[in-house]
């Protein structure tokens, strides 16, 4: 027994059980403070840079590698987690087209309008040459914070430097400054003015059956007013004007959208996507 | 004997020893790490395949300079080969800058072999998707690479003065990864530190310090160029690129001026 002691190999099978029984047993030891904690690691821009050997490329690639991977579990998304991971690859790497193109799904569509938004903004300055990062902050502005002449602002940088879609672009975003004006004679000179100061003749050929699409509603709305004005009573469906001949027929709509009768007025009617419904 | 002949010489022990193997390694290391990236890609597939395969050249040709390096000098120190080879009629400083050459044509040709493969990789990748902004892989891309043979220029400079000075093979290696990493790294992270002012208390005094490495190393990592090949677009080049080249070649030569004067006075036993 005493020369089985003396065998260095026996100590080494004590120690490494000793060590092995001692972290089997660690949960006992642990206090009620050392509770396992549920957040992501995000590491700051300058320590991963230092980490992936001063290759910010590389760190930025990695990063949004991991979360997109990681950054959505059974159809929901780990907000938190992705502000931040998306936060400090916009910082490594601002021109990475999937850090913009998921923070807009994930971060803008999951409720986070403002973070989404700063990190289009400097895919924006980095992708000098890119119409899709101020077209989507434009359309953003417009359909999260109503904020048109914002949207207007950045929808103009897109149509800049869009060599196929700049005169949509600029379709757009007359197009969202008329539909809130409630006044359709007020919304059709400010159509006009806009036709008439067209730089392209696709983009006024546009905007001539938006006036037509605009006319059409003011035809219907004066219809309107003339059969409240000579019966006495509100209209209650838009057949009404046919059958007392105020209108022959009902305008149509080169756009092909049509108008809809709803609430006791005539209004234009919108392409619903489901999901993508006005706010 | 000339310089030219040392050259020679230097290519035939390296292809003699783990040359192809190490050469073919840093080859699969490369495109296998793009051709994976590429399967992460997203909407760029073809610029995430580029981007991390220069990310792993950046990584893998250092250690495959620093391995060649402890072969030409440390390894001959070590088994006492200098003895013969110094008896040759030949300079110090031709032995020296034989070596250097060889290592330089060596490093170069390895350099084009893996990028011309990249480069047929990545436009495999570039025909299955169509990114709405493509790469570009002719000249950006050799301009690129160019910026990264004179990163490892100075890499293989230094390593040759710390084989020199050094005793042991593995200071080579410890020294040059560790210089690689500051050198690449310092003005990434003053520039990143302006945005993250949390991250250190008294961040302006941090900056100041870190900045003085910018007087002691040059700065490898603005000659990282490669958004010119990823976005095709020149106008992403630095405005300074005159100055950061300038000071990288300058470097180099006094790095590879104070090998040649250390070996020049070295004591073998």
């Amino acid at each position: 027994m005493a020369r089985l002691f003396q065998q260095p190999l026996v100590y080494a099978l004590l120690g490494f059980g000793a060590f092995l029984g001692l972290t089997l047993h660690a949960d006992n030891f642990r206090g009620p403070g050392s509770a396992p904690t549920h957040d992501r690691v995000v590491i700051s821009s300058p320590v991963l840079t230092a980490l992936y050997g001063g290759d910010r490329f590389l760190a930025a690639n990695l990063e949004t590698i991991r979360l997109s991977a990681t950054g959505m579990d059974g159809g929901r998304t780990d907000d938190f987690y992705l502000l931040r991971a998306h936060k400090v690859v916009s910082e490594l790497n601002a021109c990475h087209e999937n850090n913009y193109y998921l923070a807009n799904a994930l971060l803008t569509w999951g409720g986070a309008v403002d973070e989404g938004g700063n990190i289009l903004e400097h895919a924006t300055l980095c992708r000098h040459w890119d119409e899709l990062p101020p077209f989507l902050l434009g359309f953003n502005h417009f359909f999260f914070d109503k904020n048109i002449h914002e949207a207007q602002r950045w929808l103009e940088i897109a149509a800049q430097r869009a060599d196929h879609n700049a005169d949509s672009f600029r379709n757009f975003a007359i197009a969202i400054e008329v539909e809130q004006i409630e006044d359709e004679k007020i919304a059709l000179d400010m159509l006009k003015r806009e036709r008439t100061n067209a730089r392209t003749a696709r983009l006024a050929s546009m905007l001539d059956k938006r006036i037509v699409r605009l006319e059409g509603l003011a035809i219907l709305r004066d219809a309107q007013r003339r059969f409240e004005a000579e019966t006495g009573k509100p209209l209650s469906h838009p057949q009404e004007l046919i059958a007392t001949s105020i209108l022959e027929q009902f305008p149509q709509d080169p756009m092909r959208l049509g108008y809809e009768f709803a609430e006791g007025r005539f209004r234009m009617k919108k392409v619903r996507v489901a999901g993508v419904e006005e706010r | 004997m000339n310089i030219w002949k040392v050259s020679y010489l230097a290519l035939r022990v390296m292809l003699q020893r783990r040359l192809l193997w190490l050469g073919g390694l840093s080859l699969i290391a490369v495109l296998v790490a793009a051709s994976l990236a590429a399967e992460f890609g997203g909407r760029q597939p073809a610029t995430v395949a580029l981007d991390v395969g220069i990310s792993t050249l950046r990584v893998v040709l250092p250690l495959f300079l620093v391995f060649q390096v402890q072969e030409l000098f440390s390894r001959e120190f070590e088994r006492r080969f200098y003895q013969i080879s110094l008896t040759y009629p030949l300079s110090r400083s031709a032995w020296v800058i034989g070596r250097v050459l060889a290592l330089v044509c060596l490093t170069g040709l390895l350099l084009v072999l893996i990028t011309g493969l990249l480069s047929a990789e990545v436009a495999l990748v570039g025909q299955r998707f169509q990114q709405p902004t493509p790469v570009s892989l002719g000249a950006p891309l050799w301009l690129a690479v160019l910026f990264v043979a004179l990163d490892l220029l100075v890499l293989l400079c230094l390593a040759c003065f710390l084989a020199v000075m050094a005793t042991t093979p593995s200071f080579v290696l410890i020294g040059t990864l560790g210089f690689m990493l500051i050198a690449r790294s310092y003005s990434a992270m003053l520039a990143l530190l302006n945005t993250n002012h949390e991250l250190v208390g008294n961040a302006e005094t941090y900056r100041d310090s870190l900045g003085i490495l910018g007087y002691l190393l040059p700065n490898l990592g603005a000659l990282d160029i490669r958004m010119i090949a990823l976005y095709a677009r020149m106008d992403l080049m630095p405005q300074d690129w005159q100055i950061v080249v300038g000071n990288t070649l300058f470097y180099a030569l006094g790095l590879l001026a104070l090998t040649v004067w250390r070996f020049q006075r070295k004591q073998f036993s």
